[in-house]
């Protein structure tokens, strides 16, 4: 297995199709035991060089939720609505964890973020 | 389909894996109360969150609707939009059949990637009332 050994784990790249709602799940384990993830806070942008088109957190109602399984799952959502207002391409993106105790912030993660474009649009 | 990298926090060696769909036994999240008008859920009306619940495919859930229904309310109950429609709604012996098929709880809409339910019309609840997601 590839280990990142400083900052972020790499290659948690994602590909998407554009208008569609977005949902993933994200398992968090820490030698080997799942951590409890609802005590800490995430937060997630998705940019395009200098500029933020998604922006993701655990505040409410911010498109980060936690799923009760032993030790939660992150669940994160993008509602379709929001989904085909975005350009279809290539993005980056990464994971901020704040420690609710500590207030450490450790990036878990980072990866490409792709969109493909749809040929069915919204309904006007 | 699903995608594990690792990485390390000081000698911690972190695991991360994303999926597109639910870990294996990952319950299901839903929540339910009650609105002040048949429209989807938006701020105009009034939404009563009265409950939420983790359960496991085909587990039954007691919803109780009772706890500040003053008045006849719409009911709604909401869950995840990449679910399957397979929510069953059935009375219990004591709601006074209030609920059940010719009470049925329809689709109404999708908010913020929550399908939701709704009654079909106002209903005053003084019990509980159950449904089964399987």
């Amino acid at each position: 297995m590839a280990v990142s050994l400083s900052g972020p784990a790499l290659g948690l790249d994602t590909s998407v199709y554009r208008g569609d709602t977005m949902e993933r799940y994200i398992q968090i384990k820490r030698n080997g035991v799942e951590e409890q993830l609802s005590d800490h806070q995430f937060r997630m942008q998705i940019r395009s060089n200098l500029v933020v088109i998604v922006e993701l957190t655990t505040a409410a109602n911010g498109g980060i939720t936690f799923e009760q399984t032993p030790g939660g799952v992150l669940v994160l959502a993008i509602d379709a609505a929001k989904m085909s207002t975005l350009n279809p391409g290539v993005y980056q993106y990464d994971m901020q964890q704040t420690y609710a105790v500590t207030g450490k912030v450790k990036t878990r993660f980072r990866g490409n973020f792709t969109i493909t474009d749809d040929v069915t649009k919204p309904q006007s | 389909m699903s995608v594990t990298v690792f990485t390390k926090d000081d000698e911690d060696v972190i695991e991360i894996t994303m999926s597109v769909i639910p870990f294996t036994g990952t319950s299901k999240k839903v929540y339910w109360g009650w609105m002040s008008t048949p429209d989807m859920l938006v701020e105009a009306q009034i939404v009563v969150l009265q409950g939420a619940s983790t359960v496991l495919s085909g587990a039954k859930v007691i919803a109780d609707f009772r706890t500040g229904n003053a008045a006849p309310m719409y009911l709604f109950m909401a869950e995840r939009e990449t679910e399957p429609i397979k929510t069953v709604w059935y009375a219990t012996a004591d709601d006074s059949g209030a609920i059940g098929p010719d009470q049925v709880f329809s689709v109404i809409g999708v908010v913020n990637g929550w399908r939701v339910y709704r009654s079909k019309t106002k209903t005053y609840f003084t019990t509980t009332t159950e449904f089964r997601l399987s």
